[in-house]
């Protein structure tokens, strides 16, 4: 598997290590090793196909305002609740999101009006609930006056008590701690946490209520994403091992989430296996374009078409707002057309090609990626069968170095709230393929769900649960090994 | 402006590289310009002379607009009003000429959304302008990237823009006099802060974290900040950062508002359409391509991209610079005989023909910069 003939290499590689084209024909070969390099069209696109990223590309760029406004009426369909402004603003460069800096002299700051990090919400019992559709299917539950998802911004005159402010204000601090080695190096992990204040209703607000659970997400990066949508089920399903039958410390198990598709064409178990979001809640693309579009922005569309705050008194002061204006405002304000760009762009991004593949300490990190057990989880090659919603991905041998499935992290890593069948300590495996660009498409970039890890090293060691052993072995691998491996994963 | 536009290959070449290792056959026959030996020296000064000087003039500007803005809300006088005005053109140089490198701190701090978000929301404004909440730089911080910034300064120093790019100065209220200090104020403030990324720390939170300009020129090369190698920053600066701002110019700024038709001609799309000052904004883009390529800026001259690609394909270079120039004088033309600013230039049949050749001009900018000196520095 490793090479075509003239590859050097030792009986027992691992089959990535030579592999420099982690996405095959959609590898991007000229010029990805650059700041701009999760951003370009796969290659191998039709003429058509490029020219309709093209144009995904410009509305995924687009820039809401809220409504109406005379001066501008096609961009019209901001808020009236929501955390940025454009897909674009979250997802810069389509690489990892940042944190806002605390300023110097300060204990925390307060999440603003261009932040590419945002909150989950959802009320919890001790128990899970039925998986049914009188449960939303094992969705998390909304907090009531409240929804999913927490919007920090607002339209201006929404809350005359602080302008700016949605649902609530964000505050971000830090804790940290020190990890040792046991050979004595020290790093600092830090931990951002998140404070909710000034919520829209009042002191007494149900969001304070002590069986509220928030979940922190970063922008995770888009390059890849068609083609981790165009993995068969199956070969992701091969994967799974939810009791460890095998006892080897892994159970990487499947999350069944609610399909928007299935449910409007009146399936009666409108469930697909969820593969993106960190806890692979999302199943296929188009959902994940309409969902951030409604809740990130208060953008509503065919598929999905209720304000995200529809029915809660914050919508009441919306209304009384916007008066007689609510006549002019559009009933959907993504149409089709514009859905279906965002979707094929982001569908149709290319991987950079790996960087440094020969080298020694590349190889040698290569080696210890296996050796350390990285890759049970973060998995190799997939063969991607015909896939119609992009033909160019037919038949593609790609190396996203994810099993696409929900692993438990441990308690450090933890955010103790469900989302369908993943439990509050349980996570889908991150696709290492593109990381090594994280910092030169973004210096303030961060790993893991929220961002916490400013490198990859800290990110390694967040690791538990499942993962405990491979950490153990990766902080008791000599100093030049340990930075062999990381050398590894910056080749991705 | 706050979009970054992709690039469009304008030839889908698929390398026949064998699916095995990274690598194919292509047999460069020049030299990469990252391999010559003055590409270090090109880097620093490209860097330090160039980017790091252009935002120093940046926030020089910035801090006069405010001043500017300040001065007016003092006197409330016509001459008041032109001397904002200019300070306002003024400070637009600078920013429209980093376009070809809106990388780092501008983006790594979130600033530039903050800075050049278009378009306004309107309503909102003027909800902000009639309303009663106090007018303060914190007010403005909590505003969103849509009511604060370039065009919302512009918006209330020169009026809307439709019949004329002015207005009286008895027309601004208290509270535009108190928004426009306000809004040039935080204005300021993200410019300082991007000077300071690049001369002191690029992490506001971390005074250990390098000054970009020390990542940017490899003096500390960092695979956690950024780039650790020439190859990469010479291929950011080329296809990022030049062919990135001549694709979006030409197919961006230039034909979205133009359109298929007149008819569908659309200036309610156009940058900086409350100054008139489109046209200038595209063409300090193109200088912006132009001063990366020189490495000059201002007085300073100095060794750019030119002098490696001087050494490796003399035509190459000669045909760049005659590129470059195409596009600035393509720009210049637009506004014709009757100086029409660009808003109307979309309407006018005439007009119309010149901006479209301005955006077959920057396509032809962009594709030499893609498919000639791109290779160079694969």
């Amino acid at each position: 598997m490793a090479g075509c003939g003239k590859t050097p290499g030792k009986a027992g590689d691992p089959s990535y290590l030579y592999v420099s084209k982690i996405a095959d024909k959609a590898t991007l070969v000229d010029l990805s090793n650059s700041v701009g390099g999760l951003s370009m069209p796969a290659p191998n696109l039709t003429e058509a196909s490029l020219a309709r990223h093209l144009d995904g590309d410009a509305s995924f760029e687009k820039a809401f305002i809220p409504g109406p406004d005379d001066a501008h009426p096609g961009h019209v369909g901001l808020g009236p609740v929501f955390n940025n402004t454009s897909c674009l603003n979250c997802h810069a460069r389509d690489g990892r999101g940042f944190l806002p800096p605390v300023p110097s002299g300060q204990a925390r700051v307060k999440l603003g009006s261009n932040e590419s990090l945002l909150l989950r919400i959802s009320v919890e019992g001790l128990e899970a609930l039925p998986k049914d559709a009188d449960h939303l299917w094992g969705a998390p539950q909304p907090v009531p006056g409240f929804s999913g998802q927490l919007f920090h911004r607002g339209i201006y005159g929404l809350r005359p008590d602080s302008p700016g402010t949605g649902q609530a204000d964000v505050y971000l601090s830090y804790e940290s701690r020190v990890e040792t080695y046991p050979d004595g190096r020290q790093v600092t992990l830090r931990k951002p946490l998140f404070a909710v204040e000034n919520a829209y209703d009042g002191a007494a607000s149900r969001l304070y209520q002590n069986d509220v659970r928030q979940s922190p997400r970063l922008a995770p990066p888009v390059a890849g994403l068609g083609l981790l949508e165009a993995i068969s089920e199956d070969d992701i399903l091969a994967q799974a091992d939810p009791d460890d039958a095998n006892g080897d410390g892994i159970s990487g198990k499947p999350n069944w989430v609610l399909d928007l598709v299935k449910q409007a064409a009146g399936n009666p178990t409108p469930l697909s296996l969820g593969r993106f979001g960190w806890k692979a809640s999302t199943p296929h693309l188009l959902q994940q374009t309409v969902a951030a579009l409604n809740n990130d922005m208060g953008v509503v569309s065919t598929l999905l078409p209720t304000q995200n705050i529809f029915g809660t008194l914050l919508y009441d002061a919306f209304l009384a707002l916007v008066g007689s204006d609510l006549a002019r405002l559009p009933t959907v304000e993504a149409d089709d057309d514009f859905v279906d760009g965002v979707t094929f762009y982001s569908r149709t991004l290319g991987i950079p090609e790996r960087r440094n593949v020969e080298d020694s300490t590349v190889l040698q990190g290569g080696r210890l990626f296996a050796q350390v057990q990285c890759i049970q989880c973060h998995a190799g090659a997939y063969e991607i069968k015909d896939w119609a919603e992009v033909p160019e991905f037919s038949g593609l041998k790609i190396y996203p170095f994810t099993d696409l499935l929900l692993h438990d992290m441990g308690e450090g890593l933890a955010d103790n709230r469900r989302d369908f069948d993943a439990d509050g300590r349980e996570w889908r495996t991150t696709p290492l393929w593109g990381i090594g660009l994280t910092k030169l498409v973004n210096a303030r970039a961060g790993f893991l769900h929220d961002g916490r890890a400013r490198t990859l090293e800290e990110a390694i060691l967040w690791h538990g649960g499942e993962a405990a052993g491979s950490v153990e072995a990766f902080k008791n691998l000599s100093a030049a090994d340990r930075e062999s491996l990381l050398r590894f994963i910056e080749s991705l | 402006m706050s979009y970054s536009k992709k690039l469009a290959p304008l030839a889908l070449a698929l390398p026949l590289f064998s699916a095995c290792l990274g690598g194919g056959t292509d047999t460069k026959a020049k030299t990469a310009l990252y391999d010559l030996p003055e590409a270090d020296a090109v880097i620093v000064n490209i860097g330090t002379n160039v980017i790091f000087a252009t935002y120093t003039e940046l926030n020089t500007k910035m801090i006069a607009l405010n001043t500017a803005a300040q001065s007016l809300a003092a006197n409330r006088d016509a001459a008041s009003l032109t001397a904002a005005q200019d300070a306002w053109k003024a400070a637009r140089i600078p920013w429209e000429s980093t376009e070809s490198f809106l990388i780092g701190p501008v983006d790594a701090l979130g600033i530039d959304p903050k800075l050049d978000t278009w378009p306004l929301a309107t309503s909102a404004l003027n909800a902000v302008i009639g309303g009663s909440d106090p007018l303060t730089p914190a007010f403005v911080h909590n505003l969103d990237t849509n009511l604060q910034g370039f065009h919302t300064a512009e918006y209330l120093l020169f009026g809307d823009g439709i019949a004329t790019n002015t207005r009286s100065v008895g027309s601004l209220t208290d509270r535009e006099y108190e928004y426009l200090v306000a809004v040039t104020a935080v204005m300021a403030e993200h410019t300082a802060q991007l000077v300071t990324a690049w001369s002191e720390h690029f992490d506001p939170e971390d005074t250990t974290s390098p000054a970009f300009l020390d990542v940017f020129t490899l003096k500390t090369p960092s695979q956690t900040a950024g780039f650790t190698n020439r190859a990469q920053v010479l291929a950011t600066i080329v296809q990022d950062g030049m062919a990135g701002i001549a694709d979006e110019v030409g197919n961006g700024k230039l034909a979205t508002p133009l359109a298929g038709s007149l008819a569908e001609a659309d200036p309610s799309q156009v940058e900086s359409q409350f100054s008139w000052n489109s046209l200038a904004d595209f063409q300090n883009n193109v200088a912006s391509i132009s001063n990366l390529y020189t490495g000059d800026y201002g007085t300073h001259t100095g060794a750019g991209l030119d002098s490696l690609v001087q050494q490796v394909d003399m035509d190459l270079d000669f045909r760049i610079q005659a590129e470059i120039e195409f596009a600035k004088a393509r720009i210049a033309a637009i506004a014709g005989a009757a100086n029409l600013p660009f808003t109307q230039a979309i309407k006018d049949p005439a007009a119309r023909e010149r901006v479209q050749a301005a955006i077959d001009q920057m396509n032809s900018l962009k594709r030499i910069l893609e498919e000639e000196l791109a290779p160079l520095v694969k």
